[in-house]
């Protein structure tokens, strides 16, 4: 859900239902980082519910492409977290069992 | 009387202002939080695209630098634990794998527990709680959720099944996590609402519909689900006491109920980084070295029976801030922590 105004497209809030700080700090700190981007922050209404409010205020983009634009950041940034993982685990074990082999007799 | 005319040079040419890096001490104020004996400063990550405009510093985020300096190693892994470092990410990013690595991975866990007979002192619902915190060593990504409507058949549901008494006459006797059996051919107990059946060839209805066994699928049928650890006590029963019991497990996350929860704790600290500020000789250094309860500083003999301290496991720092107390430390030793590196286990 967004509010914001039809005439001024470059500044919204987002409200996303069944979402937590674990989204909402990463998408923050991705936000942050963009050029664009003249202020951003999110807030959590109660802590109950699951919603997050995130306000995006931009140097003249629309915002809702800002924000689109930093989910897809986030999402490279992940993959590249997810596949450096996946090396060092297999560098890992080998290593170990090359240890192994060579301590053996 | 003449002026002298000084020739007016912008302050960005001045020959101690770096270009396009910050000062030395910005610096340190961007990528470190220190730790001064009242409370750690600078915790906050400087994260704005704009921040360092007025310098020349571009602060924005560019994926071809993180995709280089993103490092990450691991130090130790064992079946049920692991170490490893990240460098070069962000808190918040570090923060939101901890929190997605607690809450929500999907695990199985037992979720429905009906019970046919239990004589025991412990109450029906405790005994119940305590059957669905127990660990079972069994691949989540095989089985689908269940919702409210769904017939628990053999592609969401696992079936276990505890039947243990203790004859009178003997003494006390501890129900064990490995007398859990599993059915693989699902529920064995009739559904109340069945009549008896008119035909003796039909099989009745019982609480789960499997359609096939879940021990003709490749991956259980050499390998059988049980619980992860064998020796966790459920129950203790005296002569005379029964349980007999059928217990359902289903996928869940932690987010949901704890016990679906895949890791017993997963945490992450900066990397500590201890720096001498001023050399430290002769018996001060003794004096250091004893100070540290985990030993962080180390003798170094220089020449001429003069011995240095210098920082040999910075790593296994905790910030106990002992080398800094009492007077005058401070100006010898800084604790500092590096904004970037975690250590996460």
């Amino acid at each position: 859900m967004e509010h914001g105004s039809y005439q001024d497209q470059s500044q919204a809030t987002f409200s996303l239902t069944d979402e937590d700080h674990t989204l909402a700090n990463s998408l923050r700190f991705t936000l942050n980082q963009d050029p664009r981007v003249t202020f951003c922050g999110y807030s959590i209404p109660h802590p109950s519910d699951a919603r997050v409010n995130i306000r995006v205020q931009t140097t003249g983009d629309p915002a809702s492409e800002v924000l689109k634009d930093s989910c897809q950041d986030l999402m490279l940034i992940c993959q590249h977290v997810r596949s450096t993982f996946d090396q060092a685990v297999v560098e890992f074990k080998n290593k170990n069992s090359l240890d192994a082999i060579n301590i053996g007799p | 009387m003449e002026e002298q005319k000084t020739p007016k040079i912008s302050v960005w040419d001045l020959p101690d202002v770096p270009k396009g890096k910050l000062p030395p001490h910005l610096e340190i104020q961007r990528t470190r939080v220190l730790c001064t004996s009242d409370a750690p400063t600078h915790t906050e990550n400087i994260r704005y695209s704009g921040a360092y405009a007025s310098m020349g510093v571009d602060n924005s985020l560019q994926l071809e630098h993180f995709h280089d300096n993103f490092r990450l190693e691991v130090i130790r892994l064992n079946e049920d634990d692991m170490e490893f470092d990240m460098i070069g990410i962000d808190a918040a990013l570090a923060n939101a794998l901890r929190r997605i690595l607690i809450a929500e991975l999907p695990t199985m866990a037992i979720e429905k527990v009906l019970i046919a007979n239990n004589t025991s002192v412990i109450q029906d619902e405790v005994l119940a709680h305590r059957l669905g915190l127990i660990p079972l060593k069994v691949d989540p990504r095989m089985f689908e959720y269940m919702s409210e409507n769904d017939v628990p058949n053999e592609k969401n549901t696992i079936v276990f099944k505890l039947h243990s008494r203790c004859e009178r006459g003997s003494s006390r006797i501890k129900v064990l996590s490995n007398e859990l059996q599993w059915l693989p051919r699902g529920s064995e107990l009739a559904l109340s609402t069945e009549k008896p059946a008119v035909d003796p060839t039909s099989r009745p209805r019982t609480y789960t519909s499997f359609n096939c066994s879940q021990d003709s699928l490749p991956e259980f049928s050499n390998n059988p689900i049980g619980p992860k650890h064998a020796d966790i006590i459920i129950a203790k029963l005296g002569p005379g006491q029964e349980i007999e019991l059928e217990a359902h497990a289903v996928k869940g996350m932690g987010k949901t109920h704890a016990k679906w929860s895949p890791v017993a704790t997963a945490w992450y600290r900066m990397l500590p980084e201890v720096v001498l500020l001023q050399e430290v000789e002769g018996e001060k250094a003794e004096e250091l070295v004893k100070k540290c309860p985990v030993k962080v500083f180390d003798i170094e003999d220089i020449g001429k029976g003069r011995k240095r301290a210098t920082v040999a496991r910075p790593r296994s720092c905790t910030l106990c801030r002992e080398c800094i107390r009492g007077d005058d430390w401070d100006k010898y030793v800084t604790l500092r922590r590096v904004k970037d590196h975690f250590i996460c286990k």
